[in-house]
């Protein structure tokens, strides 16, 4: 009876430890190197404005040749707070830079599989752990002539004890009402609305870590597991 | 004699006036477009990444050529820089932010750029430069990093209102030795100087993109012409 307990115990234990023999490949992959595309992205203004709550994020992939290749997305970080002012070295005339950070709430993103990381499945998806802005802006006589970002975040894969950090330069294309060769607006419900007003520009300069993730690469062998049932 | 001195004279006034009269084109200049990418270098004369002392200098990249349009010499980093904010969790993964701010340091203009007015190059000094930047850090190790960066200069030979603010994407290509021959070579700005840094020094270095110059405040100072009659007169 212990052995059938212990045998049952090992069976559902193996089935609630995720298959890791599909798991993306482990690495640093960088699209400078063209181990994957640059992107473009969008920002909409969910949130009634530039800087509001509720704005929402939504970046592809895309190469000047071929447009959107559904490489990898991100979509659904929503701004959840205030953005954070770091500094502002605007002169009497309103001009100058201001410099922000911004910090996002959920998101998911998504890797097709047949990448340099690919192993095995059609496509890795996944949800963002945290995503975060840092943007300066070039003011000239208090109005905001453009900006420049850096893009960080971090993630957990689906059904793999993998884990994911991205950073990325984005920079300013425009704003308005949604464009047609950017990525659709989104509201803080993931839900598309290209009726709303949002930003929208490039992503370049792009590196991405894959590395097993910390708390859940123990491998335990059969004799371990049954010596917690002596 | 008094015939000789008016044609000195007026050599003189022309001179003096020259360098005002062909001003910088106030207006908004972006890459790709207007005003071409670049590359940088950042050597660690201080020792190290984010060390006192450490030197930036970058260039404009037209085809395979360095520094045929812009330069950006010698800002040095200053203090300390200053953390803004640690996602990096005890395994050592995570980012890191960090914003830096560096001191001296020139710029240079090519004059044939679209904010040509008249001079074969422009060149000034900066007041202001900063970098923003992301680090990713896997399994407690450098990976690679983004900036942010900005600067605001005076242009040399014009009005005091005459200047040029920048903002600008940057990325890592590589680090911890000395950059390839395509780009730029590592500078030490000690005491205001911007030679070449001593053998042995190592260094970072990247791809500068997404530039944003806005130059405002340079008007060309009036140039009046003047009749040989009005001349002659000043002196009867």
């Amino acid at each position: 009876m212990k052995v059938v307990i212990v045998l049952a115990f090992a069976l559902a234990v193996l089935a609630a430890t995720p298959v890791l023999a599909d798991a993306p490949l482990p690495g640093t992959y960088r699209s400078l190197d063209n181990d994957m595309a640059a992107g473009r992205f969008s920002e909409s203004w969910y949130g009634g404005g530039q800087g509001q709550i509720g704005n929402t994020v939504h970046s592809r992939s895309w190469t000047e040749a071929a447009g959107f290749v559904d490489e990898w997305e991100v979509w659904c970080p929503w701004l959840s707070e205030v953005p954070e002012l770091i500094a502002d070295s605007r002169d009497a005339s309103g001009t100058g830079m201001v410099e922000y950070q911004s910090v996002y709430s959920g998101g998911f993103f998504s890797l097709i599989g047949t990448g340099p990381w690919g192993n095995g499945d059609v496509v890795y998806t996944g949800w963002l752990e945290y995503y975060i802005h840092h943007t300066t802006f070039i003011f000239f006589n208090n109005v905001p002539v453009n900006y420049t970002t850096n893009a960080e975040f971090a993630g957990y894969f689906d059904g793999y004890c993998m884990c994911i950090l991205v950073q990325a330069n984005a920079a300013s294309g425009g704003s308005g009402a949604q464009p047609a060769d950017y990525p659709t607006y989104l509201e803080d419900t993931c839900g598309e609305n290209v009726t709303l007003m949002g930003e929208y520009g490039a992503v370049a300069d792009i590196t991405m870590t894959i590395y097993e993730c910390a708390s859940s690469t123990e491998q335990s062998t059969w004799g371990a597991i049954k010596s917690l049932y002596r | 004699m008094k015939r000789a001195a008016i044609p000195v004279f007026l050599a003189v006034c022309v001179l003096a006036v020259a360098a005002y009269a062909d001003a910088p084109v106030n207006g908004i200049y972006l890459s790709p477009g207007s005003i071409s990418e670049g590359r940088f270098s950042e050597s660690w004369v201080g020792g190290g990444q984010g060390q006192l002392g450490n030197t930036v200098f970058a260039q404009s990249l037209t085809g395979s050529d360095l520094g045929l349009e812009w330069e950006v010499r010698c800002p040095v980093l200053a203090l300390e820089p200053d953390l803004i904010e640690d996602t990096v969790d005890e395994y050592g993964n995570g980012h890191r932010v960090y914003r830096t701010v560096y001191t001296g340091g020139e710029y240079w203009l090519i004059g044939t750029g679209p904010w040509g007015g008249g001079d074969p190059d422009y060149s000034g000094y900066l007041e202001h430069y900063v970098h923003t930047t992301t680090m990713q850090i896997a399994g407690g190790e450098l990976v690679s990093y983004t900036t942010n960066a900005q600067m605001t200069g005076r242009f040399y030979g014009y009005q005091q209102t005459c200047m040029q603010l920048t903002i600008a994407n940057a990325a890592s290509v590589g680090f911890g030795g000395v950059p390839p021959a395509d780009y730029p070579i590592l500078k030490d700005g000690a005491g205001g100087t911007c030679d070449p840094a001593g053998i042995g020094v190592i260094g970072e270095w990247g791809n500068v993109w997404a530039i944003t110059m806005i130059i405002q405040g340079c008007e060309p100072t009036a140039t009046e012409e003047t009749s040989w009659g009005t001349i002659k007169s000043l002196y009867r």
